[in-house]
């Protein structure tokens, strides 16, 4: 058998540094992500108080461009990827599934390490010459493939390259393991039909991942060529730089915004699946109903995934596509829309006329479930063409895609942060700093993204240092001010979080296996798990994953899904 | 904790796939989907007017022949148990990355560098990429000729290598 074996370990740096123990790797992704997203989000709010500001000239524009790249960068491969897909992956999957671990330890271990120097390029990047990359978090060329272009384009886009080369690299190595450990590791008795819905979004997240970045890989090897080695992968005739003509010719830029697009689409599902599984996971538990459709959910999944892999060209309606395409792009695009509303409404009804139990985690599961209505409502304007020309470029777009990949993956990774945590620590964190941190999280993050979108209608433009300049965007400016407060806001009220998180992991309440009287097999392992996470046998399982009896007493109103023999 | 112990070996009479088995699929899938992407972009980009056709090197040919070789004989060694095929098989794996070096020789005699013509730039990336994939499956023999561990999964990648240069090769001849 190729599946590696791992004893317990006894010292403190193969217990807490080089472990291979799933649920101390997911908390090390966790971690790292946290702490990436003070700086990505620290950057927001440099973004914003520029904008806002022009006059003060706090930053320069090709810093304003580095600040705008970077922060897209950190907050979708360095925090939503690492918080929700690795870190909560990591930490759920094995014991939802009744496995003692990952199917591969050490190469889970391994894909933990190779991430952590691509933070390190990525926070070195901005104190280098020239300064961090500044060509998007696209990187679209000839930006991004002529070092001498802008500064951020000489030595910040080759950190960038390598640090994205890295990050592709761990991710890989997760998702096979992923695949691996659902298909393989999963208890007696846990059909893929009765596994938790997150699990089978992980599991989809998994397989869109390793099928859409490989693509990019090619990508950023003809990028780097480009850059280094003279070829004209994506490099055009005729570039003019300080006066000579670039010996570069024929090659075209679009070919990379294929590619990127071919993974940066499926990359937002990636994301945002696993925030939907939990979503159904937590609001099974506080509706105490089994979850509405689980069978149509399930087949949801995998529609939305294969259409995803075939929508990339909805980035790129105004790149002079023959319209023929942009119309196939256009339908395919609002296909998806028809999974996606099975998704959501059995979400909806899974909680239509439950016996709600308003826990903190609920909270943020509702919030999503709206999130993804807000969100989704926005992106029919963008996947019609004909509108997405006037949208393209504007704050619409920026509204819009916050909204889908910046709070649906947040608002979940908290929900599932509040929801676990007595999983990982064996105590809860406090109820009423956790409401205080939704309400002050979600009305700031929701409005201020709201807000985007108007801003957009009205012409504004994103990646634009100083809007003052161009008389056109006066109107989307007027609501520049209200946005950036609510930014200030929303980014000062995680503080509340962080005080919570790491208080309560040492002074929280105590609690017992399963303080929210929940179905899935990880509530019966110890909280927190042990090494091998079942001190005994392994648990059976003998019935699907949400049996709740809405009609029954309280507190026996549920059966778990396997029985610890 | 033994294997066992952990739940993973498979119980008597239990469906699912091998781990390693899925492990190995789903690598080549990521492979396969590697050269999709440059598959993808060799055909956008050789419609342009710079395009200029360059002759495949005779090199890689002979190449190809090796690796089809070296396949065979680590089938043969498979079935026979025999370790010495399995080492004649690595060696001709290593001939293989040599007879690319002489075909990038052959290149470079004939004028073609890297950037000179966008035909001659996938020749030497594509060759230098497969490389990179080939030499790791070279490393991963190597390690089960001198360890003597499983050997399935392994055979199964650098199959799929000499298929993927076969591809490689086609595409850019044609
Ligand atoms: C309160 C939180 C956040 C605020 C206020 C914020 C603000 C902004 C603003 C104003 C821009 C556009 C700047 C411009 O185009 O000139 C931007 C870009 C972006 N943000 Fe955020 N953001 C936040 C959180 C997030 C999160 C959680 C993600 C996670 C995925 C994210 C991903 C991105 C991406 C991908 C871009 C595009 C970068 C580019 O144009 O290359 N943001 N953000």
């Amino acid at each position: 058998m190729a599946v590696e074996d791992h004893s317990a370990p006894t010292s403190f740096v193969k217990k807490y540094i080089f472990s291979q123990d799933h649920k101390v790797i997911g908390l090390q992704y966790i971690l790292t992500a946290l702490f990436m997203a003070i700086v990505g989000g620290w950057l927001a709010v440099m973004i914003r108080t520029q904008i806002t500001w022009p006059e003060k000239a706090m930053v320069t524009p090709e810093n304003y461009l580095s600040l705008v790249t970077m922060h897209g960068t950190i907050m979708v491969f360095f925090v939503v990827s690492l918080a929700l897909v690795s870190g909560l992956g990591n930490f759920l999957v094995p014991l939802m599934l009744g496995a003692r671990d990952m199917a591969y330890p050490f190469l889970n271990m391994l894909s933990y390490w190779t991430v952590v120097p691509a933070c390190f390029l990525v926070l070195v990047s901005f104190v280098v010459e020239g300064g961090a990359a500044a060509a998007g978090w696209t990187a679209y060329p000839p930006l991004s493939a002529l070092p001498e272009a802008v500064p951020g384009s000489g030595l910040g886009q080759t950190l960038w390259l390598l640090a994205m080369a890295l990050f592709i690299a761990s991710f890989t190595m997760g998702g096979l393991n992923y695949i691996a450990t659902v298909l393989n590791c999963r208890a007696k008795g846990m059909s893929l039909m009765r596994m938790p819905l997150t699990v089978w979004t992980y599991f989809m997240s998994a397989v869109l991942g390793v099928l859409s970045f490989p693509p990019l890989t090619a990508a950023a090897i003809m990028l780097l060529l480009d850059r280094h080695g003279g070829t004209s992968f994506f490099l055009p005739s005729g570039l003019v730089f300080n006066n000579e003509v670039l010996a570069h010719e024929g090659g075209t830029p679009l070919l990379f915004q294929h590619l990127f697009w071919f993974l940066g689409h499926p990359e937002v599902y990636v994301l945002v699946l696993p925030g939907i599984g939990i979503t159904f996971d937590l609001i099974a538990s506080f509706a105490r109903r089994p979850v509405f459709g689980y069978k149509t959910s399930v087949y949801a999944l995998w529609v939305v995934g294969f259409l995803s892999m075939i929508v990339w060209g909805h980035h790129m309606y105004v790149t002079g596509m023959n319209p023929y395409v942009g119309e196939y792009f256009s339908i395919a695009t609002v296909l998806i829309t028809a999974p996606f509303a099975v998704l959501g409404m059995n979400l909806v009804a899974s909680v239509w006329r439950s016996r709600i139990r308003m826990e903190v985690p609920m909270y943020w599961a509702l919030g999503t479930v709206a999130v993804i209505g807000l969100g989704g409502f926005g992106g029919l304007f963008l996947a019609t063409s004909i509108s997405d020309i006037y949208f393209h470029d504007s704050f619409f777009v920026v509204g819009h895609f916050h909204l889908m990949i910046g709070v649906v993956t947040v608002l979940s990774t908290f929900g599932a942060l509040y929801h676990w945590f007595p999983k990982m620590f064996g105590r809860v964190m406090n109820a009423g700093l956790g409401k205080l941190h939704f309400w002050l999280t979600y009305v700031p993050m929701v409005a201020l993204f709201f807000l985007m979108h108007l801003q957009g209608m009205s012409g504004l433009l994103r990646r634009y240092y100083d809007h003052s300049i161009y008389e056109f965007q006066a109107p989307g400016r007027e609501l520049a001010l209200v946005i950036t407060i609510l930014t200030y806001a929303a980014f000062a009220a995680q503080a509340i979080f962080f005080w919570n998180f790491f208080y309560s992991m040492f002074k929280g309440v105590k609690v017992g296996a399963n303080p929210w009287n929940a179905t899935t097999l990880e509530w019966t392992a110890p909280s927190p798990a042990p090494h091998g996470n079942w001190p005994g046998a392994l648990p059976v399982v003998d019935r699907h994953p949400y049996d709740y009896d809405p009609a029954a007493e309280e507190d026996s109103d549920y059966k778990p899904q396997g029985v610890v023999a | 904790m033994s294997t066992s112990a952990i739940g993973l070996q498979p119980q008597a009479g239990d469906l699912r796939p091998r781990a390693g088995d899925v492990m190995c699929i789903t690598f080549l899938g990521v492979v396969a989907m590697l050269f999709a992407g440059f598959t993808a972009a060799y055909f956008i980009r050789r419609p342009s007017p710079d395009w200029v056709p360059i002759t495949i090197p005779a090199w890689g040919w002979i190449g190809t022949g090796a690796l089809v070789v070296s396949s065979t004989l680590l089938e043969r060694s498979r079935r026979r148990q025999d370790r010495g095929l399995l080492w004649a098989s690595i060696l001709l794996g290593v001939l293989f990355l040599g007879t690319q070096l002489l075909s990038w020789r052959e290149l470079s005699a004939a004028g073609v560098y890297l950037p000179s013509t966008p035909h001659g730039s996938f020749y030497f990336m594509l060759s230098a990429v497969h490389g990179v994939h080939l030499f790791g499956g070279l490393l991963a023999l190597i390690y089960t000729a001198t360890r003597r561990s499983e050997i399935r999964w392994v055979a199964g990648y650098w199959h799929f290598m000499g298929l993927t240069w076969l591809y490689t090769l086609l595409l850019l001849a044609n």
